[in-house]
């Protein structure tokens, strides 16, 4: 909080600063000259003018290419016939201030004649770092393509062009940031997604004001309806076959420049646990799957607190058989449950995020630590019962299937409230906290669409690709949940042709 | 909602929510009565025993040990609460799996034991009832097994039967017959040996009260009469030589016929079984043979299911539930006028006997 | 919300689209409201008059309920509005919005007392050292996130209260095993009044349709909510009927009588190799059962004085939960629980006898004012 007031006091005097001098292309100039990897130069020879560039940015190989060579063996003088005969595109002129700034710092090369002229010569000519497209990181699959997006804007779009070869396929371009300037893409398809759904993310970005977007995850929390929220209810992902596939449904997907992820919306909670995967397998072992990370989360989210509550209240519910194994594992722990599965639900918090705080190869050493030497002396010293710790540990096991990162992180969340319900009332504790989880789901939206949507309102149409995935012959009809505009992906009669026996 | 009347009110929440705790025990720090018995004293006194699981750490304990407590008191309650300063931790009775009682206090009538077991919540409904010749307390204190509890072990052995050759029996079935018009339970009954314990025979009650019992050796007869199951054996003798039939499934169907005093009730059973042990092997050759051994184990199991319900008329008790019957099947059933008629009715029994297998060898 | 639905002239409301409920909604508003805390022990009331001859009390008082539905639609569909505005036309303004404050009140009461006796319910069966005030306030504020949600959150609940109350059913399996199925007979054992006695009764567990009079003009389609609304009362009849079979042959009668929670004990011989005494998990589901109930109850008794007064639905909100707070910490005993439920029942009795006078009345109002 502090450090951002400091930021915008520096931004304010910063921009008076600016005004002052700026109000000249002298005065712009000037300022520039501050920074050491500002070029000014001046041109004599046949063409006889100033060049200024940034050279951080600017790629040199092309001015010395395309540039230099020109103005050398001609004798230009003014700027119109330099910008006929330099062989690019996008050259303009013009004495605009504001956009001199923003082309100069965005890697133009600036020609003057004269000094005092005001009428400046623009030639795009940046060169922007990247990494190279990898494989996905966050988001691995066996099966399937394996790029991921990178922190280009101009390659993530490349990489979602490429899949989607359609003049309809359009994106929308906003600039967000008062001192960050970060290009914003909306991309949707024209034709499938509903205008709607695309005004309503193109106003709530437009209106978005704050100093930086350094990363996709702002923009998420910036437009989210409820921003109190621990539910993320926009999907993020570093997979352009993922966005490729939700576009097609009608959904809207939008990349920011520097960050290696896209967003997508309208969602629903039931697509934070479908993977790229299912689309891969056949639907049978796809939506086995699906329902094992569903009941995956549910157990990670409940186990904990049954244990707490059976052990503190309901006694009467281990059956014969486990209660010895129980009370022998309890026999001599200090502490009541509820204080045992707080310390080692810690724990393992602890374990994760220093594990993902380290560099790879010390993160697994981490790992291995932890979870071997602090659970077997924890056990031995008598601090925690090894029922317990295989509890714990399965759960956090179970915690890791969700195929989308932020999920994860709120299923980590979220079991706290149940934990603290259980130690309350028990079981009718953990239902009350469930009854308010599925309240506040209820309540959530998600660009302004139901969250909880094929569940609550209840669509049978959608739940076919909810919680099992139906082969894709049944997958005529894209999800409601988007609205589209054109609901049919493909014509079912024309596919499910019946053909007799031996024909 | 304005945010400072908000700010209150979470605040209250929170001082609220801090002492919303019920207080607990956590499931290691309770004892968990597994058995309780109880012993008649005199018309006012009974002597409850319990026996509580002692769980040690896994590498300290390789034998499961005990804790055993007795108490005399006036009623069930009252034995708990004399129990309980017996005892370290808070006893609960949300595990019990037996509840025992000598002969004694059975006959003297179970009422207040079972309004107990029946109004507390914590008690299950399919822990198993018992009585049990000689004391309760030297019963649940005997060491019967190395390896596991005495809970277990009875639990086991009495389960174990209610598969086979006894009729099942559990609390909801003990009330169901002694709030049913027309019904009287029953109960296994059971004896300590040396270093074992042994299923004796069923002990049979009216109204709350033991009034009549009968052996082991009949249970299987017993069983045929009451329910339909598909286990148990029955041994017959054959020509001079015992054969052994299991029994793979067995029906029973109780038939009322006629008002008032001239009722009949007809009892058809239908047997399925396999022939599974002669004591020679040259009998089996043919399938008339069979035939004949069908007759055989028609005729004994219809004597003596004659004799059994006989005795039952003598003694005016209905654990087979004819009652019941008779008020399904007849309108306007009068409980006072079945008690009148019940000694005299006649009773046929029907029962037909098919053997389909005689095992691997013929 | 009360800048939104304004309401015209006519007396007719119209309520924005996006608020407005599927047809289907009707289905679920209607079962959730009927299916309560009553289920769990009717068995032994409807048994009371007409011993196991009681389903067939469950099935003619599910008769009488699908009449009075068909009424209520009549009713609303008349007159196009809401039962303030029915009120209104009625019996005019004063006398029409007296009847509906007391219309209000009578759903704060029903409110009360399924809070009340699940709160009981809880007490006997888990937490017999319950704080009761401490726990009524962390249930109603949660009751309140949902009501303050607004009609949509409220039949959501509903709907997730119904899918999540099925998999209950399945547990009567259990009890199946273990069934005397000639207890029921001989069929129809008890006089025509003993039955009839025990219809009054039957009926009393079905209350719940009446709510439809406030929450009718949120639906979007009402001809085709219809059918939901009569399948959703047949559902919940079917629920009864078998909850009341099971109960009836696992249980003979006398036993019965003393069972005050027939269906809780049920529950106890539910077994899995990992979990036993199913009555703990049973009533900790039955939390989903209860919320929509509270939930509908007290949104419809604010909605009917937000028409009224013109006031914000949360200052109501606010008042009723207060109530409902001081009540159910108040009753301390079973007696006064039980008093608590025989009132409720008699008024609940009362205001099922009142729709179809109503039904008559405007019938016959409609008529005067057509001849005009």
């Amino acid at each position: 909080m502090w450090k951002k007031m400091k930021r915008v006091k520096e931004f304010k005097s910063w921009k008076a600063n600016e005004t002052k001098q700026g109000d000249s292309l002298q005065g712009l100039i000037e300022k520039l000259k501050q920074s050491k990897d500002f070029v000014t130069y001046h041109h004599s020879g046949p063409t006889n003018c100033f060049l200024y560039y940034i050279k951080t940015i600017n790629e040199q190989g092309f001015l010395h290419q395309s540039v230099l060579p020109i103005l050398k063996n001609n004798a230009l003088h003014t700027l119109d016939q330099i910008k006929d005969k330099i062989p690019v595109e996008n050259i303009t002129i013009t004495s605009d201030l504001e956009e001199i700034r923003r082309k100069i710092m965005q890697g133009n090369i600036m020609i003057q004649i004269k000094v005092t002229d005001d009428e400046v010569l623009l030639i795009p000519a940046a060169t922007v770092e990247t990494r190279k497209v990898t494989t996905p990181e966050v988001e691995f699959s066996v099966v399937g393509p394996k790029e991921a997006f990178v922190e280009s804007l101009d390659t993530n779009l490349n990489l979602i062009r490429k899949r989607l070869p359609l003049p309809e396929l359009t994106v929308r371009e906003l600039v967000v940031g008062k001192v960050s300037k970060t290009r914003v893409a909306i991309v949707y398809i024209d034709g499938i997604a509903n205008m709607e759904n695309v005004n309503t993310v193109l106003q709530r970005i437009g209106d978005i004001e704050y100093d930086q977007i350094i990363d996709s995850s702002f923009i998420t929390q910036m437009i989210s309806d409820n921003s109190n929220s621990p539910f993320p209810q926009l999907l993020d992902t570093e997979r352009p076959d993922r966005i490729s596939g939700v576009l097609t449904e009608g959904k809207i997907a939008i990349l920011v420049d520097g960050s290696p992820s896209g967003l997508t919306g309208p969602t629903t909670i039931v697509e934070f646990f479908s993977a790229s995967d299912d689309y891969y397998l056949t639907w049978h072992l796809a939506s086995a799957l699906r329902l094992l990370r569903l009941f995956a989360v549910i157990f990670s989210v409940l186990t904990t607190p049954l244990y707490v509550a059976i052990l503190t209240y309901h006694h009467e519910m281990i059956p014969e058989d486990l209660m010895s194994t129980i009370i022998t594992s309890r026999a001599d722990i200090p502490f009541p449950p509820i204080l045992e599965v707080i310390i080692l639900e810690l724990t393992i918090e602890l374990l994760r995020e220093a594990g993902a705080r380290l560099p790879t190869k010390v993160g697994q050493t981490i790992g291995i630590v932890g979870g071997i030497v602090i659970g077997t002396a924890a056990v031995e010293a008598g601090l925690t019962s090894n029922v317990l710790l295989i509890i714990v540990a399965l759960a956090a096991l179970a915690s890791f299937t969700t195929p989308v990162y932020q999920i994860g992180n709120t299923i980590r969340l979220i079991r706290f409230p149940f934990l603290i319900g259980a130690q309350w009332y028990g079981l009718i504790g953990i239902s009350m906290c469930m009854a308010f989880f599925i309240g506040h789901l209820t309540k959530l939206q998600s660009l302004g669409r139901p969250f909880f949507a094929p569940l609550y309102p209840f669509r049978i149409r959608d739940l076919k690709d909810a919680f099992v995935r139906l082969p894709f012959n049944k997958q005529s009809k894209r999800p409601m949940q988007t609205r589209p505009v054109d609901s049919t992906r493909f014509n079912p009669k024309r596919a499910n042709e019946k053909r007799d026996i031996d024909e | 909602m304005n945010s400072n009347v908000l700010r209150i009110l979470l605040l209250s929440c929170f001082v609220f929510l801090l002492t919303a705790c019920v207080p607990s025990t956590s499931v290691e720090d309770v004892d968990t009565i597994l058995i309780a018995g109880y012993d008649y004293i005199d018309d006012e006194q009974i002597r409850g025993t319990i026996s509580i699981p002692q769980f040690g750490r896994l590498e300290t304990g390789g034998s499961m040990k005990e804790k055993y407590l007795s108490s005399t008191a006036n009623t069930v309650k009252e034995v708990h609460a004399k129990l309980q300063t017996k005892s370290s931790k808070p006893l609960t009775v949300g595990k019990l799996a037996l509840s025992l009682y000598n002969e004694e206090l059975a006959q003297n009538g179970l009422g207040e034991v079972l309004d107990n077991l029946g109004r507390d919540p914590q008690v299950g409904r399919d822990i198993i009832l018992g009585v049990v010749e000689g004391s309760t307390e030297g019963f649940i204190k005997g060491k019967y097994s190395e390896t596991e509890t005495a809970a277990k072990y009875l639990t086991g052995l009495i389960r174990g039967n209610m598969e086979k050759n006894f009729p099942t029996t559990n609390l909801h079935q003990f009330l169901y017959a002694y709030h049913a018009k027309g019904m009287d339970g029953y109960l296994p009954l059971l004896a300590q040996e040396e270093n074992y314990v042994r299923l004796t025979g069923i002990a049979l009650f009216q109204d709350g009260k033991m009034v009549h019992s009968i052996p082991f050796s009949k249970s299987f007869i017993f069983k045929i009469l009451k329910e339909k199951f598909q286990q148990g054996t029955q041994e017959v003798e054959f020509k001079n030589r015992h054969i052994v039939m299991e029994n793979i499934g067995s029906s029973v169907k109780y038939h009322v016929k006629g008002k008032g005093s001239d009722s009949k009730v007809r009892i058809d059973i239908e047997i399925t079984g396999i022939i599974n042990e002669v004591s020679s092997l040259d009998v089996l050759q043919s399938p008339k043979m069979v035939e004949l051994m069908e007759k055989r184990f028609e005729k004994f199991f219809q004597k003596q299911c004659e004799i059994m319900v006989q005795d039952f008329q003598e003694y005016n008790i209905d654990p087979l539930g004819l009652g019941n019957t008779y008020n399904s099947q007849v309108r306007g059933f009068d409980i006072n006028k079945w008690k009148e008629i019940y000694p005299s009715l006649p009773i046929e029994i029907n029962v037909g006997v098919e053997i389909v297998e005689t095992g691997i060898v013929s | 919300m009360s800048k939104i639905t304004r309401e015209n002239e006519a007396g007719s409301l119209s309520i924005p689209e996006n608020l407005l409920v599927t047809s289907s909604s009707a289905f679920f508003l209607i079962n959730s409201m009927q299916v309560g805390v009553g289920i769990l022990g009717f068995e032994r009331y409807i048994a009371r008059d007409a011993g196991y001859d009681g389903w067939i009390s469950i099935l003619i008082a599910g008769g009488i309920l699908h009449i009075l539905l068909w009424m209520i639609f009549q009713i609303l569909e008349d007159s196009k509005g809401d039962l303030v505005s029915i009120h209104r036309d009625v019996f005019g303004k004063y006398a029409g919005h007296f009847l509906s404050i007391i219309f209000s009140l009578y759903l704060l009461l029903l409110s009360v007392t399924v809070l009340r006796t699940f709160i009981e319910v809880i007490q006997v069966w888990i937490f017999p050292r319950l704080n009761v005030w401490i726990f009524t306030f962390i249930f109603l504020s949660i009751i309140y996130y949902f009501v303050a949600g607004g009609f949509r959150v409220v039949v959501a609940i509903c709907l997730i209260s119904t899918v999540l109350g099925l998999p209950i059913l399945l547990l009567k399996y259990f009890p199946i095993q273990l069934a005397n199925v000639e207890n029921l007979f001989p069929v129809v054992d008890h006089s025509l009044s003993d039955i009839l006695k025990s219809v009054k009764t039957a009926t009393l567990s079905f209350l719940g349709i009446e709510l439809l009079l406030i929450y009718y003009p949120f639906l979007k389609y009402p001809q085709s909510s219809r059918k939901w609304a009569h399948f959703g009362v047949f559902f919940t009849v079917l629920i009864y009927l078998g909850s009341a079979l099971v109960s009836f042959v696992y249980y003979n009668e006398d036993q019965l009588q003393h069972m005050i929670w027939a269906t809780i004990t049920l529950w106890k011989i539910v077994e899995f190799p990992f979990i036993e005494r199913f009555e703990y998990v049973g009533i900790a589901m039955w939390v989903y059962i209860i919320i929509p109930n509270i939930c509908l109850a007290l949104w419809a008794a604010t909605r009917v004085l937000k028409r009224i007064f013109k006031c914000r639905q949360k200052k109501f909100l606010w008042v009723y939960f207060f109530i409902t707070f001081l009540a159910t910490g108040l009753l301390g005993d079973r007696q006064s629980i039980d008093l608590l439920n025989k009132y409720t029942g008699i008024v609940g009795f009362y205001v099922l006898l009142y729709i179809p006078v109503l039904f008559i009345l405007t019938k016959l109002v409609n008529k005067v004012r057509n001849r005009k």
